[in-house]
Order: structure tokens, then sequence, then C-alpha cells
């Protein structure tokens, strides 16, 4: 219904390595509409961080994207953008959040400084105007006493609230688009809460859309409108959250969400772990990606790479889908 | 049963025409993986100049302090390669059995300083605490006395023995290599690895031996090959000085020296030490670097 | 203190850890921390960054010893060892760590890292301890014949893990420890190590501390578990209990901030005083958690409360505990 902000069209990135070309994106598609959340859910290897990057064109210098890769952001192709067009669009049309705000924030620079750079650089803005417009947006995150902590250094602050920064330097600019890779991850899970009713509040005020990065299937089932798992750089499951979780289609989502131990569990349930590891990118097996681990896996899996098919809403790729009710 | 990925296997990746694009990117990053034509030259010199060293009693070549007096100051000619010297001594003979004394000192002092700065820096790192602060303390003092007074000192006092400027160019490394130890004790002592050993109740000695020392020997090896080269040049100053051995053995330094009063008139004297040792110690380094470019790839993927 | 268990295995009396810090101040990692063990039981501590969780462990560990307070193991007092007595007791208490990878050395073969502490005991001949290494191995889930000449780095995360943990078991201790054992391994991978850990404990009778920030992990391996905030015990219950009934106000917030799988969960509600973690080097006075908690009054501030049953099996530190049910 909405407008479509992001439409990735059969991204591939692969890394030049000692051992050969790692795969680490795959073909993968979606498009994102204004005001929604997209969770992209896999594990490490699945090639999570490697497609948000692949998105901001934040890639290194050993990474290929092939020419049928295309990224289309607010109508605009970034791939045949270059680093000086793409600079611009980051902060006032795309932004990122990373893991870890120690090191995604600069030490040596105050919080004030660093929110002020990207309004004097993207909107123009004189110092003075900056600096009230760094508070307020302190404010906006929640920071307590931000005409304080406006002066202060990333390292007087607590992980909590260093994210909170992040937060604010990603939407200073008010972009269209904010992915969130990993946001909480290395956050206490009270703060893991508040950061993410954050990122909620602020993607609902200011009608973003939004990217949210996580391995975390609880984080997803409650802060998600649609999901995509990732596996071997490929989207296996596509399908809005309630779906997702209650008519699960790939047996790699069914397999993952009963091998995660939750609170509502009784003690010591032996978990359905699956069995082996993720694949190799650089000597994946052939066929689907899942199929050495997966227990419904018959010879025709080995075949061929499974495309994603069902309907507008719901995709998977696996030629023996489970059936219409599977219990989360 | 869990399978073992198994390393360094390449696979076959012709043909796919997305990697043109990158190939010249792909293709540097190959190159630096390899030993290339910076590693072999230098290498083969360093070669020649070791064997010609080391086997030097072997080559028939006139003693060093022989002086022939049919030929005093001559350029090259029949019998004498590189000429003879103001007092008549065959120029190549000299260079290089003094070329014993360049490389003797050479490995000699880097090894010596490493291996004392080594366990200073080891029981520094590890045990922290008031061990920490009176090593700390001993460096800062040995770095703030300048190396030159200290070679003087010891030259005067312990006369000029090539053990003694071992020790003494030794000494002057002891403080660098110690906190290179330190800083590699203090990165790996912190490790969950070492706190296991420690709750298997293994002694001191086995951690600093089993789990320390193989972990931090690589920033030393790097260490090392840069100091060949310097403690080469120190000892070729040292020996202009007259500081270092005595005449008459013979030594690069010193043969530059006497050579230098004669620079107008018989420049060769001066200038065939200086060539020979201007392209050892260039050779060391660039075999130095490579090493230590390759080490570093190799530590990156063994972590 | 009245316990329910007669044989505490495993006690932990007033546990203290202190680091002194420049200029005379302290961190209160742990303050008194008090918590028995049965034998084969495994008890569970939670708590968010600072609580000192870690710290205790790393206490009972003796690695290095409490500031103050006892932890006796089987009897033995661990607290009063010292030199070879230490040492050899050792054998019985083993840890596992958060970082698979770190936990070994990396120039070492799998080999000698699995047969380290049987050469540190001095027990059998290279060729015993070979053989107790392959079957240590193939325990727990690797291939010894193609491992034990490897080196770490050619292993994932889940794998070196395992080595962890054989080599941990080599000596076949009564106690193990794991510190956030499976918080850095992938979603797939936790689970396999979680069902090892629970087969290993039920075949070898073994007794754990598991620590972990993570709730769900903690309720799946636990038979009683300890909530922890700011170095000091709020809550110690049994599993099953703790998570349906909380009644410090703490655990509470702790469990409501737990994402759910599950997309009809009714949003949960923290119910936090807004405001920072204090800082252990300058705890609140009385309770830690006073200035966020909302049931927060005078008492709280003037008094540390004592633990005390709020039901049977439950123990719990607060002034305003929630027995009411809800």
């Amino acid at each position: 219904m909405g407008e479509i902000i992001l439409d990735v069209r059969d991204q591939k990135t692969a890394f030049f390595t000692a051992r050969g070309m790692a795969q680490a994106v795959d073909g993968v598609s979606f498009t994102l509409e204004r005001g929604k959340t997209l969770g992209v859910v896999g594990e490490s290897g699945s090639g999570k961080s490697v497609l948000s990057r692949s998105i901001m064109r934040l890639l290194p210098g050993n990474a290929v994207v092939p020419g049928e890769s295309k990224v289309i952001l607010n109508g605009r192709d970034l791939t045949r953008m270059s680093e000086k067009e793409l600079r611009r669009l980051r902060g006032p049309e795309m932004a990122i959040i990373f893991q870890d705000p120690m090191t995604s924030l600069n030490p040596v620079l105050t919080i004030g400084k660093q929110i002020m750079e990207v309004l004097t650089f993207h909107m123009g803005m004189k110092k003075r105007d900056a600096r009230a417009k760094a508070v307020d947006l302190l404010k906006a995150v929640g920071l307590p006493q931000p005409d304080v902590r406006v002066d202060q250094y990333p390292h007087q602050l607590s992980g909590g609230m260093r994210q909170r920064v992040a937060i604010a330097i990603a939407i200073a600019c008010e972009p269209d688009l904010l992915i969130a890779d990993e946001p909480t991850t290395a956050l206490d899970v009270t703060v893991q809460a508040e950061i993410l009713d954050l990122l909620q509040r602020m993607v609902r005020e200011r009608n973003m859309a939004m990217i949210l990065i996580t391995h975390d299937m609880g984080v997803v089932a409650g802060r998600c409108d649609e999901v995509a798992v990732m596996y071997a750089g490929r989207i296996v499951e596509k399908a809005p959250v309630r779906d997702l979780f209650h008519k699960t289609r790939m047996p790699y989502t069914a397999a993952l969400l009963s091998s995660i131990p939750k609170v509502t569990d009784p003690p010591h349930r032996k978990l359905d772990a699956i069995e082996g590891r993720p694949p190799d990118i650089i000597n994946p097996p052939p066929g689907c990606p899942f199929a050495p681990r997966c227990k419904y896996a018959e010879p025709a899996c080995d075949a061929g790479k499974p495309a994603l098919e069902g309907g507008a809403r719901h995709q998977w790729a696996c030629i023996k889908p489970l059936g219409e009710e599977v219990a989360a | 049963m869990a399978d073992v990925t198994s390393s360094q296997q390449r696979s076959d990746t012709t043909g796919k025409p997305e990697i043109d694009r990158n190939a010249l990117a792909i293709a540097l990053h190959k190159k630096s993986r390899r030993f290339g034509a910076y590693f072999w030259i230098p290498m083969v010199w360093l070669i020649i100049v070791a064997i010609a060293c080391i086997f030097a009693p072997f080559w028939g070549l006139p003693p060093a302090d022989e002086i022939d007096w049919s030929y005093i100051q001559s350029p090259p000619v029949e019998g004498h390669p590189l000429g003879t010297d103001n007092l008549g001594r065959d120029l190549l003979s000299r260079i290089i059995w003094g070329g014993r004394v360049s490389l003797t000192v050479g490995f000699a002092a880097p090894f010596i300083g490493v291996g004392l700065g080594m366990i200073l820096g080891m029981i520094a790192g590890y045990y922290r605490g008031w061990a920490d602060e009176v090593i700390g303390i001993l460096i800062d003092a040995w770095l703030a006395i300048p190396g030159l007074v200290i070679l003087l000192l010891f030259s005067v006092v312990f006369g000029g023995s090539i053990f003694m400027v071992c020790v003494s160019l030794g000494l002057l490394f002891i403080p660098t290599a110690a906190r290179i130890t330190r800083a590699a004790t203090l990165n790996y002592a912190g490790r969950e690895f070492v706190l296991a050993a420690k709750a298997m109740g293994a002694s001191d000695f086995r951690i600093l031996r089993k789990e320390v020392f193989p972990n931090i020997i690589w920033p030393l090896v790097a260490f090392i090959l840069i100091d060949i080269p310097i403690a080469i040049v120190i000892e070729g100053s040292l020996s202009f000085l007259g500081l270092s051995v005595k005449a008459p053995t013979p030594s690069w330094g010193g043969i530059i020296a006497e050579g230098r009063e004669v620079l107008s008139t018989m420049p060769h004297i001066a200038m065939y030490p200086t060539i020979v040792m201007f392209l050892t110690v260039l050779s060391f380094n660039l075999v130095g670097d490579a090493i230590r470019r390759r080490l570093a790839d190799v530590r990156e993927g063994a972590i | 203190m009245n316990m329910q268990a007669p044989d505490n295995f495993l006690s932990i009396e007033e546990l203290t850890v202190e680091y002194p810090l420049q200029g005379g101040k302290k961190v209160h990692a742990v303050t008194q921390f008090t918590a028995h063990v049965r034998k084969g039981e495994t008890l569970g501590l939670v708590g968010e960054s600072g609580c000192g969780k870690s710290s205790a462990a790393r206490a009972v560990m003796q690695l290095p010893r409490p500031t103050s307070g006892k932890v006796s193991l089987d009897g033995q007092e661990l607290t009063g060892l010292r030199g070879s007595a230490l040492q050899k007791a050792r054998r019985r208490f083993q840890m596992i760590f958060q970082d698979p990878i770190a936990s070994l050395n990396p120039r070492m073969t799998i080999r000698e890292i699995v047969s380290a502490p049987l050469e540190i005991a001095g027990i059998g001949t290279r060729a015993d301890r070979d053989a107790r290494v392959a079957e240590m191995l193939e325990t727990v889930g690797i291939n010894a014949e193609q491992a034990m000449d490897r080196r770490p780095h050619e292993f994932s995360g889940g794998q070196c893990q395992r080595i962890s943990i054989a080599r941990a078991l080599a000596l076949q201790p009564d106690l193990l420890v794991c510190d956030e054992a499976v918080s850095a391994l992938d979603v797939s991978v936790q689970a396999q190590v979680l069902n090892l850990l629970e087969k290993l404990k039920k075949d070898l009778g073994l007794t754990m501390l598991f620590i972990s920030h993570d709730l769900a992990v903690v309720k799946h391996v636990s038979d009683r578990v300890a909530v922890m905030y700011l170095g000091r015990l709020c809550e110690l219950a049994d599993a099953e209990t703790i998570y349906r009934n909380p009644v410090h106000p703490y655990t509470r917030t702790l469990l409501s901030a737990v994402p759910e799988p599950d997309p009809d969960a009714p949003p949960h509600e923290m119910n936090l005083v807004p405001g920072e973690l204090p800082s252990p080097v300058n705890p609140p006075s009385g309770c830690p958690f006073r200035t966020r908690c909302p049931r927060a009054s005078e008492i709280c501030a003037q008094e540390m409360p004592e633990l005390r049953y709020a039901a049977e099996g439950q123990l719990v530190a607060c002034h305003h505990p929630h027995l009411d049910g809800k």
C-alpha cells in the first residue's frame, strides 16, 4: 500500500579470499515500503551483515558485485552512482546503525561534534543551529541531560546511551531508510528493550522504513512487520511476522524456532538441535544449502538451489515446504 | 561426527565474467602473498656474503694483515682483485674478514639484547605489580642514558674484543625488546587460555614457557630482523671511530676510516667496503621486510 | 540460614570480591554472596552486565581467591588452600569460558591442549594420555583422529567449545563452572552444546554453576537460579518457580524485558524507573536496586534487605517483594 523506498534486485556480493571466492550474498531480492520494518534473521555466515553493507554500498576492496545486482533507493539506482554521489545520500536518504557503539563512534570527538558533523555536511547548517539541533536530537532519543551530554565523549557514556547517540546521528538528516545491524546484541536485555522501543518509535514518528538485522527470533517477533530468514547468503523464507511463526514453510525456519530455548519452556527440555554446521560459503554444497542438515531432505534437494516460490506475501525456497500449521 | 574444515584449498574459479572487473585487485592481492624479487635478489647477495665470510679461511686469500710491498695503495691488479690499502694489505681479504666481524655483531647483538629483554618483558607483563614497576623504571633509566656514551664506556673499560662489542651493542637493544615483549605478554596473558591453564593448576613457569612464549615470539622475530642491519651499521660507525675491534683485526668501518685519509687519491680503499656494507644492510632490510610481511599474513590466518 | 538441602556439595558463603582502583577506591564486584548447591545440581547465575556473576564464578574457581568469604567443595575449604595443595585440589573443579577460540592456545595442537591437564597432574604415560584425549574428544563429538594434530584456528566456534569441554572434563572433576559458555555461539550451535552439557552432566554426575545473561538459556539448564544485581543476590529459587512467579522487582523487570519468539505475546511492561545502572565503585546505600525500583521506599535506602524465604524454596532479598502473586 505504501510508497516503496527500497528495491533490492538480485544482490550478489562475493569476497576474494585466500581460499577462493566467498559468495556471501547469493541473489537476494526484496522491496521495502515506507513505515514498515523488515526483520532479517540469520546466523553468522548467513550474509545478513554483508547484505546491509551492500545496500549502503560500504563494501571493502576485495568485494565483487556483478552488474545484474541493483539497489534502487527512492527510484534511483545506487549501483550506478559514484562514491561522491553516494556520500551525499548517506545521511539524508539512508543511514545505518552498527552493533558496537563503542567502535562506531569516534572516541576523540564529543558526541555533539559528531552529530553536528552530519548536520553541517548534509544540511549546510551553521554551527550554532547545528548544536541546538543536536541537543534536540539527543532529547528525542531519550538521552538524559542532553545539554550536558552533548559535550561529553563516548567513553563517558554507557553502552545503551552510546547506542542512543548512534541513533541520533542516524536520524539527524531524516533518512527514508534506516538499517539497524544487530543494534542491541551487545546490550543488556533491559537496555535492549528500551533501544528497540526507541527505534520503533522513531520509525513511526518519522515515517521511515527500517531493516532490523538480528540473530534473535524473539526480537524479530515483537518488532517487525515482515521477516526474511537468510541462510548461506540467500533468503530462504520471507513472510509477514505472524505467518512466519505460525505458518512456517521452510524447514530451516522451523528447526531454528524449535532449537532455541524459550523462557516459557519447562527446564531441561531437550532442545531439537540442528545437527551439523552452517555451510562453507567458499565451497558450498550443490543444491539447497540447508539440505545436509535438514531432516526432511531427499535426493531431489541436492539437484539445484530451490528458487523462492509462493504467494505475494509469503515466499519460501524449498521444494518440500512444511504444511499449513506448524507448532512454533 | 563433526568433520574438520580443511585449510589452504584453492577452489576452481576460472571463467566467471563477474570476476574480471576486479581482476587487478585480485592479482595484486595474490602477489602480496608470495616472495617476489624484492626477497630473492637481496637474499642471494646475503648468501654470497655469508658464504664468503664464513668460509674465509678456505678461499686462499692472502692474510688480512699481510703487507705486499710491491703493491702499496694500488688499484685492482692481478693477485689483488680489489686492490690494496695504504699499507699494502689485500683489500678483498680485509673486506671478507671484516665481514665476519660485522655479521657476528649483527646477529649476536640483537640476539643477546632480545634474549635478555624478553625475559624482563615477560616478567613485567605477566606478574605486573611491583615487578612491572621496577623493570619499567630500569628500562626508562636505561633509555635515558645516551647509547653512544655506553658504547664509549664499554670500549674504553673493557677493550676491543668482539665479545665486548656484541655485549655492549646487545645491551642497547634490551629496553625496546623488553617493551615489545611486555606489550605482547599483556596481550596474551589476559586471554582465556592462560586462565584455563591456571585453572588446571599449571605453574607460572609452565604457563610462561608453553602458553605465553610461543605466542609472543613473533613480534620479537620481527624486531630482530629490523635490528640486524641496525647493529651492522652501528658496528660500522663504531669501528670507523676506532671504538670497535682493535687493529689489526679488519672491520668495514675501520677500512673506511683508513680510506678516508686518502680519499682524493685512492678512493677505492674507502669505496669498496662502503659499497659492500651498503648492499648488505640494504639486503637485510629488504629480506627482513619481506619476511615480516609474510609473518603478518601467516599470523592473521592462524588467528 | 536454614537451607533445605542437607548436603551442601558446593558451599559459597559471604563471598565478596573487590578490585582496588587508583585513589583508594574499590570496585565492589560481588558483595556477600551466599548460595549452596547440592551434588549433581545445576545452579544458574543470571544478571546483566556489572552484576558480578562472572566475578563470583572466578572467585569460586579461586582465580584469584576472593577478597573475603568461604568456598567449600565436598567439605574441603578451597579458600584456605595455598600452593601445591590448591593445585592438587584444582583437579576437582574446572571452568569453560565465553570465547571458545580464545580459550585455546593458538600455537598448540588439540592433542597438546586436551592433554595439558593430565600432564600437569602428572597422570599416566604419553600413550595413556593420548588414549584419554581421544576418548574425551569422541565423547564431545569431535573426530579424534582428524582433530588431534590440528590447531584451533581450523575449527569453528562450536567445535572449539567442545574441545574446551573435553579439556575441562579430562580429569573427571566434580564441579564444572560455565561462564557464558554458549553466549558467543550461533543459535543453532548453542542448542547442540547445551544438549551436550546436559548429557555430560547426567552421565558424569557433574555439579554445575552456569553463568549467563540469557534467561532462556539459564532456565533451560538449571535446577535452581540465582539472580544478581550490582554484586548482590536478589532472588534464589528453583527454575520453574522463579520464572513463573518471580518475587523480587528486579527479577520481574528482567523477565518482562526478554523478547519472546512469539508474535502474539503481549508487549512487555518493564516498569523501570528511568535512570542509569549505578556504578559498582559507588553502589547505592541499602538495596542496590532501589534507584530504579518502582516499589522503593525509605527503608530501602537505609537498610540492605536480608535474604529471607518468600515461599518454600524461594529466597529473596527485598523489603517489598511481590508476594501477592502477580
